[in-house]
């Protein structure tokens, strides 16, 4: 090879360095091998800074070498795919990969923002949240929005084909470690079925490492583990970087779990630890041993753990002998020889590192005995003890918490069904090691065949020394690489009062984010614990969650996204409706026509052309996704009085009442006209999207409040069509239908129901509006609704029919003040706020919402009361969502003002010829004749508040 | 929802279930069917079964039995529902409610609230697992449940060697099918729409 790879000394364990590719990396060309990480081949070609940090903008390089790693975050691009915010350690290299580090521009060698760093006195720990109080948020708003976030979106389509799957098994088995293979293998042989899964290994066919019996998933994190031992995994099928991407998200299922998931080292607290160049130390024998690259020619190593010792072996037989090893313990390594070639300043701490020119040159160090001193060196390899990776442990339930008197960590409440093994288990002598992994295989399969539990301890204890504390310049000690944190940041953050654990983690943003935490958490431990003269053990740690790494969105939505992201309806006559030209919106779960715009109509003058028809002729339009709940027995009256603000039990059979429902609060669910059917059966309509909320709300109360009631409650929804015919001449439409129902106004008024046969079909007929016209709902079965729908407009030809959609009705339901729950209603009307006061006052039996509606609060006449809107010139528009400001405001002046309300609903009425608006205005009703400003986006337009009903207030047409 | 992405040609909406096939697939629509759906007292007595004669009633939830066209699936101790041709459907409701008398506290003709498909192929239950929470290998033909394709409340049966049965809200067949045709895309199956 002629290309320059200057830390590359050796063929490495998991390249091929036969085959030479070329990548473009902010800008420039490096060069790698197959089987390289992006992170192993800018180390290869000797690039140390390659990111800058989230806040401060400081310049960046890697600390680790897989998951752990929280500074390098790259947006690539490779062909088609186009990914966001990956770690330089887990993307692989790729010919013709281009690569730009996030959170930086032009680059992180010139970075323009880099001079925020110069004002990080004045942007300390909880900083977000004190531009909340001082001066103002709306002054720092704008360029905190600016630098928020990290990566850039693609909105290109994505490539990657995600795939959900299941599958389960007897025991899975999490790290196909040296631990987790044993484990598998000790299952395996009792005759289970074992899953391996590993985040960063793949498997082939055979695999000698691999036991037979044990199925292997390669490539594969797991993101979630519950008590019940189901699993979320994402399985990245073909390499990230392959031509046709293929990911696939896991629901396992499993009777035992056993977690071999390893430890992660942690980083160690001294001035300037985040310099490029500064990693950890187990991070630099990962990248010598699987890609042979060294990270420093003269590394110092710094270090509280016998570990260190090992990494300082393995580069001095690579050729690459480190310049001293700075030990924070007086005594030295406690199991381990020193390595007679390797200076070992023991009882030291680092005071300082020698950063210039982008690289490092040395550090500067203190002993115990107060006497100072300085090595020279090109890199600093830190290693501060070991971490368990107990993530999957705490999500399905364990607690973890660091126990007195020898600050042991342990995972209490575990289910019993989860062992733990190995690294994870704070196992690290190799010979144990065996014993422990073999013992958690063969408990996991004894639990798997017959729920024999054992004496094992599922959860586990592993040693946790307390962090040593480095008091030199707090302000220059990162705990946290990912968020910028500090130590002043924590001594901050419990200064200002944020002493638990928890806190002090939303305060300071501490093990938040991509990093979880993974090398900063128990530092920060050790530093909250230092500031509060706490044990360790008081404080705790603080809770992890799910998922345990990041995962694409798209792997989570595999299967729905587009139109797969909700169940979609589509109405029995939508071929009918498509034939009409009709233009459709997604309305509660169905697939409606919202207009019919005709030849070269446009939609406005569609919606307006249609409400005008229905006011002046008849218009025909399907109602099949209203609602429909059969509710049977003979506590049917009963149960629908307690749950409905209008009594229902004084019903006539073959009358129709409106009705709201409230929840416990009082608060409006929804509403319907509810029909008597029989003495003991009743016809409930909900609206569109409310059906499943209040069949869950039925079943609810009538399995858990009221289990003595003789009720039964069936949707009906599904099964029956509906075609709604209303207009002054919608009973002329029906008498021509045919039919063996007498349709006159005597024979069948409002508020009434029929049933016959209509156009050749068995049909119930209701007589109820949401036009404030003659309204006719016409319910038949299901799979006849297409016919009914047709014979309605051949029928109606020459009264003008015309089908109308849902823009129309909304427009016509507006002008007669009709309620719209979801537009007029939101999360705190009650029945009073829009009109319904006195119903309450006459109900005199207990319903369902009753007694907050009698509270105070409820009573209040400064509520957001539902009124009518007119605009002071007819011609001017009036927009939902407008804020209603007090009187006098006008213009530039009015945005000023407090708000007093909002318009909930908003059309151009073509019959009053004028926009009709609802709104919610604080104490509205005692103010009508009252002018207002409204204030849309800038444009301010002064307005009457009237009565919400605007055309026919006497309600003389609907009852014709 | 302001705006959706364009169909594949070939899955425009219906309002019925649509077919296609792909390599070790095919899914066809089922016919329509006649449909009832009963509920019973929550301690029901063994006479009722004795006196609706042949029928043959599963003895469990989550069980379905047949006998003489006559599909009997027991969803909950109270609920049952019971598939035939649409022909034989009145007559067998009549006998039903003549033969429970008290007993039966609701039935209701269903017919027409929903739509069913049928899949068949060796990729088949690979194809329902992206969807289906249940272990499907587990499922016998005796067994007839209710549970989830993804996000729809679905009837599940297993036919026999391969082949499946779904029943749905026939208001989401052109859901159920695009989410079908959508699987076997992912599976990386091929799918071609079944010729009309």
């Amino acid at each position: 090879m002629n290309e320059p790879q200057p830390y590359r000394r050796a063929p490495g364990r998991d390249v091929d360095t036969t085959r030479l590719w070329r990548a473009t990396v902010n800008g420039e060309t490096i060069v790698g091998h197959p089987g390289d990480t992006l992170a192993s081949a800018l180390l290869a070609n000797g690039v140390r800074l390659v990111a800058r940090s989230f806040k401060y903008h400081r310049p960046r390089g890697l600390l680790g070498a897989w998951t752990e790693e929280s500074c390098a975050f790259f947006d690539v691009r490779c062909g088609a795919r186009r990914e966001t915010n990956v770690r330089a350690t887990e993307w692989p290299f790729m010919d013709g990969l281009v690569a730009r580090s996030v959170n930086c521009w032009p680059g992180p060698r010139v970075d323009a923002l880099a001079a925020v760093g110069r004002f990080a006195a004045m942007m300390p720990a909880g900083f977000y949240y004190k531009t909340f109080l001082w001066p103002r948020w709306t002054l720092f708003e704008p360029l905190i929005r600016r630098m928020a976030g990290l990566g850039r979106l693609e909105v290109a389509p994505d490539p990657v084909r995600y795939e959900p799957r299941r599958a389960e098994y007897d025991v899975i088995v999490v790290g196909a470690g040296r631990a987790g293979r044993l484990a598998a293998t000790e299952a395996a042989g009792q005759g289970v079925r074992v899953l391996l899964i590993d985040d960063r290994q793949r498997f082939a066919a055979g695999d000698a490492r691999v036991a037979p019996g044990v199925t292997t998933l390669g490539a594969t994190s797991v993101l979630h583990l519950d008590r019940t031992g189901r699993l979320v995994a994402h399985e990245r099928v073909s390499e990230p970087t392959s031509p046709s991407p293929h990911e696939r998200l896991w629901h396992l299922e499993a009777r035992a779990v056993v977690l071999a998931t390893g430890a992660i080292e942690r980083s160690l607290l001294f001035p300037d630890n985040d310099r490029p160049g500064v990693m950890l130390a187990s991070a630099a024998l990962d990248y010598l041993v699987r890609y042979g690259v060294l990270t420093a020619n003269r590394p110092i190593l710094a270090t509280n753990d016998d570990s260190a010792y090992g990494v300082a072996g393995a580069l001095l037989e690579a050729g690459c002998p480190p310049a001293a090893i700075v030990d924070l313990r007086a005594a030295g390594p406690a199991l381990r020889p020193t390595l007679s070639d390797v200076p070992v300043i023991a009882g030291a701490e680092i005071t300082g590192v020698h950063y210039r020119a982008g690289a490092i040159r040395g550090v500067t160090f203190q002993t115990q005995g107060g006497s100072r001193g300085s090595v020279e060196g090109d890199g600093v390899l830190m290693s501060g003890g070991w971490t368990p990776q107990l993530q999957l442990l705490a999500c399905a339930g364990a607690r973890l918490a660091v126990s007195p008197p020898d600050g042991v960590l342990e995972g209490r409440d575990g289910p019993p069904n989860v062992f733990v093994c190995g690294a994870a288990r704070g196992v690290r002598d190799a010979l144990e090691l065996e014993r422990d992994a073999a013992d958690a295989g063969a408990c996991a399969a004894a639990f798997a065949r017959d729920g024999t539990t054992s004496s094992r301890v599922p959860a586990l204890r592993v040693p946790s020394p307390e962090p040593p504390f480095n008091p030199h310049r707090l302000a220059r000690q990162w705990v946290d690489f990912q968020n910028d944190v500090t130590a002043a940041d924590v001594e901050l953050a419990t200064r200002e009062g944020y002493a638990n654990v928890e806190h002090l983690k939303r305060y300071t943003t501490l093990g938040m984010a991509i990093d979880q935490g993974r090398t900063s958490q128990l530092n920060a431990l050790g530093l909250l614990a230092h500031f509060t003269q706490a044990s360790r053990a008081a404080l705790g740690p603080s809770r992890l969650r799910p998922p345990v790494t990041p995962v694409p969105f798209g792997a989570l939505a595999a299967g729905r996204t587009g139109l797969q992201l909700a169940p979609l309806r589509i109405l029995p006559a939508h071929r009918q409706h498509v034939a009409a030209g009709a233009r459709f919106e997604e309305h509660g779960g169905w697939w409606r026509p919202s207009a019919y715009p005709r030849g070269g109509e446009s939609f406005d003058a569609a919606v307006r052309r249609e409400a005008l028809v229905v006011r002046t002729a008849v218009g025909v339009m399907e109602a099949s996704p209203l609602g429909k709940i059969e509710v049977r027995g003979s506590d049917a009256a009963e149960f629908l009085d307690r749950v409905y603000l209008q009594t229902m039990s004084t019903l006539p059979v073959g009358r129709i009442r409106y009705g709201l429902m409230l929840d416990e609060r009082g608060i409006i669910l929804d509403d319907g006209v509810t029909a008597r059917l029989a003495p003991d059966c009743f016809h409930v309509g909900t609206t569109s999207g409310g059906l499943a909320r209040v069949l869950a709300n039925f079943e609810e109360w009538l399995q858990l409040d009221w289990p003595d009631l003789r009720v039964l409650v069936t949707d009906m929804t599904a099964a029956w069509g509906v075609v709604t015919v209303t207009g002054p001449a919608a009973r002329a439409l029906l008498e021509r239908l045919g039919g063996d129902i007498a349709l006159g106004a005597d024979a069948f008024p409002h508020l009434h129901w029929r049933v016959g046969h209509l156009g050749g079909q068995p049909a119930r007929v209701y007589r109820v509006s949401y036009t404030g016209e003659p309204s006719y709902e016409i319910n038949v079965r299901r799979d006849a609704t297409a016919a009914l729908w047709e014979r309605c407009l051949e029928a109606g030809r020459d009264l003008g029919v015309a089908p109308f959609g849902l823009e129309a009705l909304m427009t016509l339901r507006t002008e007669k003040g009709y309620l719209h729950v979801g537009s007029d209603t939101d999360s705190a009307t009650q029945p009073a706020d829009v009109g319904f006061g006195q119903v309450i006052v006459r109900k005199t039996r207990d319903f369902i919402g009753r007694r907050s509606l009698l509270l105070p609060e409820a009573r209040r006449t400064d509520r957001p009361q539902l009124i009518g809107l007119q605009a002071v010139d007819p011609a001017a528009p009036l927009a939902a969502g407008a804020h209603v400001l007090g009187a006098g405001g006008g213009g530039e002046l009015a945005r000023h003002l407090p708000s007093q309300g909002w318009i909930s609903s908003a059309y151009y009425s073509p019959q009053l010829r004028r926009y009709v608006a609802l709104a919610r205005v604080r104490g509205g009703r005692e103010r009508l004749g009252e002018t207002v400003e409204v204030y849309d986006d800038g444009v301010s337009t002064a307005a009457q508040i009237v009565s919400p009903v605007a055309f026919d207030p006497e309600g003389r047409r609907v009852v014709a | 929802m302001s705006s959706l992405e364009p169909l594949p040609s070939t899955h425009d909406f219906e309002p019925t279930p649509r077919g296609f096939t792909a390599e070790g697939l095919a899914v066809q629509a089922l016919p329509a069917e006649g449909a009832l759906s009963l509920r019973l007292p929550r301690i029901a007595s063994t006479e009722w079964r004795r006196r609706t004669g042949a029928l043959v009633w599963p003895e469990a939830t989550g069980e379905r039995r047949s006998s003489d066209g006559v599909e009997i699936w027991c969803l909950s101790p109270v609920l049952w529902w019971l598939f035939t041709t649409p022909a034989a459907l009145p007559p067998l409701a009549a006998m039903i409610a003549e033969a429970l008398g008290d007993e039966l506290h609701q039935a209701i003709d269903q017919t027409s609230a929903l739509a069913g498909v049928e899949l068949g192929g060796a990729r088949a239950a690979d194809l329902l697992a992206q969807g289906i929470a249940l272990p499907l290998a587990r499922l016998s033909n005796d067994h007839g449940v209710r549970t989830l394709l993804g996000t729809v409340p679905v009837l599940l049966c297993n036919e026999g060697a391969e082949r499946w049965r779904l029943r749905f809200d026939a208001a989401l067949g052109a859901h159920v099918s695009h989410w079908l045709w959508q699987a076997a895309t992912v599976a990386g199956l091929d799918p071609a729409e079944r010729r009309r």
